[in-house]
């Protein structure tokens, strides 16, 4: 796009969905494809005017999506969603270097200046990861975020989409990392005996400041509650920092705050924000000058902040990108995919939650919730909506329509049972059967033995798993699988993508697939005569559903 | 360990009852003073008098004073606040009497809002043979209008109520530098002897708030001014929020040298913050609702 001109230039296709992209120093481009597990460099043609030529590409663990180019600009480092990792490659030829096994949901990826370390931002889990790239084992240690709401506190803090580094006096020592998050309470249910919805603020954003060389928090006890106001931004998803301006892509809203970056907790410091399009989830601020560049996903717009102290809080500038609608979805289904982030709309929740508070990215939050009917757990959604009724931990509903109103309604929201939102109800359910899943990678040869030894067992009457999970599916009846006093049936969930989607049980009381099927013997199946080994196959093959 | 702040409570009610700022304000941008923190005066303070331990026994019983502490005068109080709110120089004036059995906690801070409710009403503390047992005192004294340049008193002492003498255990002066206009008095304090978490504090006093936080707690709370504190030290960030409303600046303005335009509600932001691994601590200091020049 040419900025000042206001012009889409050239586009070039790639072969999958881009996440995010870097533009190195020599005019290259490096862009991570999400769903075709994929990095790919591109070059620039010698005009503007024409597309830009594919040099090289690599393949990832399932799901790149972060991207950060060191320093020196010698190794991309990639972090890979689904496939839990931090990977790097030599940035001129993508020969992959070594990969690093992360805690779940990795997202953004910072490297500091001296490349000593690397941290990574989670959607999910508490923490930021810290990568040791100095030590040959790459050890990872973490930045432990609970501390922004104390030991004992009800309340988890995901939704790490962004890092952004604050510069000091010294650019090639950075102090402090800049993490946007939202802080939920998983028991806001408690305050309702009717709802696990309220006034009250489940959802509370903060910019969690990283002390970069204590590898802590910096101060703690963070004041994250409080009551809902339509203005939050509990859906950020991208960040820039334009001199001691932290921007802030805020989706649900739809606005980019600029926030104070030196203060305790930016989030609670706003000096201004601007209404930008639909959905947006990138940001870039341009050095030396006093202007940013927005993307906005939904509506496929660009948008021209001028920052400067008098300008006025709305765009400079709006260029429309691409008028089609993504590949995959309809103008129904791209309706949905708005309604599912939308926040603060009072037919879906009473506290300003959307649908992809809980389901990050169409999948879950990894949080145990209280419920009115004891603790449960969220369930990943993408993927796995089109196979069929009922719906609920306890089987209650037997049709999406009927599921997605009651659970708004236990949110506090005012539902979508009026004849005006059946629209609306529509558009969202065709967006949850289309919302695009992982996609894995495929397994090496020792993998897909192990995997296939997993599903021998699976099928093995002796273990009856497939009993009720026909094919890692569901036989869509309930059992009283806890066996609790009060002989509970819980509705048999399907198992599709479900190595992902820790901790286990409907009120997360395993922390690992291990634990689960070590567990479980003689109320889910029969696994307590299997040896290590076949343990092992059995959670590959799991896994790999 | 951070003093906890107990105005937090009613910051939170008040962000409730939509009292924090009204929306007109909300919109209103902030207006920062830089502020370099060498421009701030320093002072060296002992850490803060730990009065259970100190100055009670094993039963909570106050001690009494050695018989040499007994007849001799903790200050020279001429010079120092009287059960005023200002004193015979006109000068902001606090004195705190601690809870007989209760020293460390704030809960005379609450009381002292109403016996200082003017400024003729006298406070309750009176020197005589029926008044009992020792007891802390702190007195603080804010001189906005000296000629020489702000200065800020602070006086803590072990008093015996029947003479109304005893022993100073904690006492400085330090230089202020007025903030946001004058909205505010700043200093610092260092600390050679605390955790190097607790090694500093910026330690700022503005007129009463309606509602006011700050993350490492208050010192006082009167109806005239308070004093709220912030961490300095590595490894720690504060947060200072007060909204401040006219009849406070009315009063406010009896103190200091230049009046303050009266306003609905002024807002007062100052965060601290001190990474490891930084030279020095970053402060930022915003205002808004107040119109007047920062520096």
């Amino acid at each position: 796009m040419d900025i000042d001109g206001r012009v889409v230039l050239a586009t070039t296709p790639v072969e999958g969905a881009p996440s995010q992209l870097v533009v190195l120093a020599d005019g290259r481009v490096v862009v991570t494809l999400r769903d075709s597990n994929r990095v790919a460099v591109l070059e620039p043609a010698s005009a503007p005017e024409r597309k830009l030529a594919l040099l090289c590409e690599a393949r990832t663990p399932s799901e790149p999506i972060g991207l950060f180019v060191a320093p020196n600009e010698s190794t991309l480092f990639v972090t890979s969603g689904w496939g839990r990792a931090l990977t790097a490659f030599a940035s001129d030829t993508l020969e992959p270097r070594y990969a690093v096994p992360l805690p779940r949901e990795p997202r953004a990826v910072y490297v500091e200046p001296s490349g000593r370390r690397a941290f990574v931002s989670h959607a999910i889990g508490d923490e930021i990861s810290i990568v040791d790239l100095e030590d040959p084992l790459h050890s990872r240690r973490s930045v432990d975020l609970r501390r922004h709401n104390g030991e004992n506190s009800s309340r988890h803090t995901g939704q790490g989409f962004v890092l952004t580094a604050l510069v000091g006096t010294n650019p090639e020592h950075v102090t402090r990392l800049l993490a946007p998050m939202v802080s939920v309470d998983q028991d806001a249910g408690s305050v309702s005996t009717e709802t696990y919805g309220s006034r009250f603020l489940a959802a509370a954003p903060l910019v969690a400041v990283v002390d970069t060389t204590s590898e802590a928090l910096l101060g703690r006890n963070h004041f994250v509650s409080g009551q809902f106001r339509e203005t939050v931004c509990t859906l950020p998803r991208a960040a820039a920092l334009a001199g001691e301006r932290l921007l802030l892509a805020c989706l649900g809203i739809d606005a980019v705050l600029e926030l104070e970056a030196r203060a305790r907790d930016p989030m609670r410091f706003e000096r201004r924000r601007y209404r930008v399009p639909a959905g947006p989830m990138g940001v870039a601020a341009e050095p030396g000058r006093e202007r940013a560049v927005v993307w906005s996903q939904f509506a496929a717009a660009v948008s021209v902040l001028d920052l400067r102290e008098s300008a006025k809080a709305t765009p400079a500038a709006e260029i429309i990108v691409s008028k089609d609608l993504p590949p995959g979805l309809g103008a129904v289904e791209a309706r949905g995919r708005i309604l599912f982030h939308a926040t603060n709309d009072p037919r879906i929740s009473g506290d300003g939650r959307a649908c992809a508070s809980c389901h990050i990215d169409g999948r879950e939050d990894g949080i145990t919730w209280q419920t009115p009917e004891g603790r449960h757990q969220t369930i990943m959604l993408a993927g796995r909506m089109n196979e069929g009724a009922p719906f609920g931990w306890r089987g209650e509903t037997t049709t999406l329509r009927h599921h997605v109103g009651r659970t708004m309604k236990r949110l506090a929201g005012r539902g979508v049972f009026g004849e005006a939102d059946s629209a609306d109800l529509d558009a969202l359910i065709a967006y949850l059967k289309v919302m695009p899943a992982p996609v894995r990678v495929e397994p090496d040869e020792t993998r897909r033995a192990l995997v296939t030894r997993g599903r021998e067992l699976f099928a093995d009457p002796r273990q009856g798993c497939a009993t009720c999970h026909p094919g890692g599916g569901t036989d869509r009846a309930a059992y009283d699988v806890a066996r609790s006093p009060y002989r509970i049936p819980f509705d048999t969930p399907s198992l599709r993508f479900v190595g992902g989607t820790a901790p286990y049980f409907h009120d997360g009381r395993y922390a690992t697939l291990g634990d689960l099927l070590r567990g479980v013997d003689g109320t889910m199946g029969h696994t307590g005569s299997l040896s290590d080994e076949e343990l092992r196959a059995l959670e590959a093959y799991l896994e790999d559903l | 360990m951070m003093k906890p702040s107990l105005v937090f409570p009613a910051l939170a009610l008040a962000i409730s009852l939509d009292l924090a700022a009204t929306s007109a304000q909300a919109e209103e941008p902030y207006r920062f003073q830089e502020l370099r923190l060498a421009e701030i005066p320093s002072v060296e303070a002992e850490p803060d008098v730990v009065w259970k331990d100190q100055h009670y026994d094993e039963k909570g019983k106050p001690r009494p004073l050695p018989d040499i502490e007994r007849s001799r005068l903790a200050a020279d109080w001429s010079g120092l606040p009287r059960p005023r709110w200002t004193n015979e120089k006109g000068h902001a004036a606090v004195v705190r009497i601690r809870n007989l059995y209760h020293p460390d906690d704030h809960q005379a801070n609450q009381w002292l809002r109403y016996l200082q409710s003017d400024d003729t009403s006298p406070i309750a503390m009176a020197c005589g043979p029926d008044t009992g047992e020792p007891r802390g005192v702190d007195t603080y004294l804010l001189e906005a209008s000296r000629p020489e340049g702000p200065r800020y008193t602070v006086l803590e002492a072990w008093l015996d109520g029947r003479t109304c003498k005893g022993l100073a255990l904690r006492r400085y002066q330090a230089a202020v530098k007025p903030l946001a206009g004058g909205l505010a008095y700043a200093y610092r304090t260092s600390c050679a002897r605390c955790s190097a978490a607790e090694s500093a504090t910026l330690h700022v006093v503005i007129p009463s708030g309606f509602s006011s936080s700050a993350t490492g707690g208050f010192r006082y709370w009167t109806y005239l001014m308070e004093h709220l504190e912030l961490p300095l030290g590595p490894g720690t960030s504060g947060s200072l929020q007060a909204f401040v409303e006219g009849a406070s600046i009315r009063a406010w303005n009896h103190v200091v040298p230049k009046p303050l335009p009266i306003v609905n509600v002024a807002e007062l932001r100052i965060e601290t913050s001190f990474a490891v691994g930084e030279d020095e601590p970053t402060i930022v200091l915003a205002i808004r609702g107040l119109n007047i020049p920062l520096s």
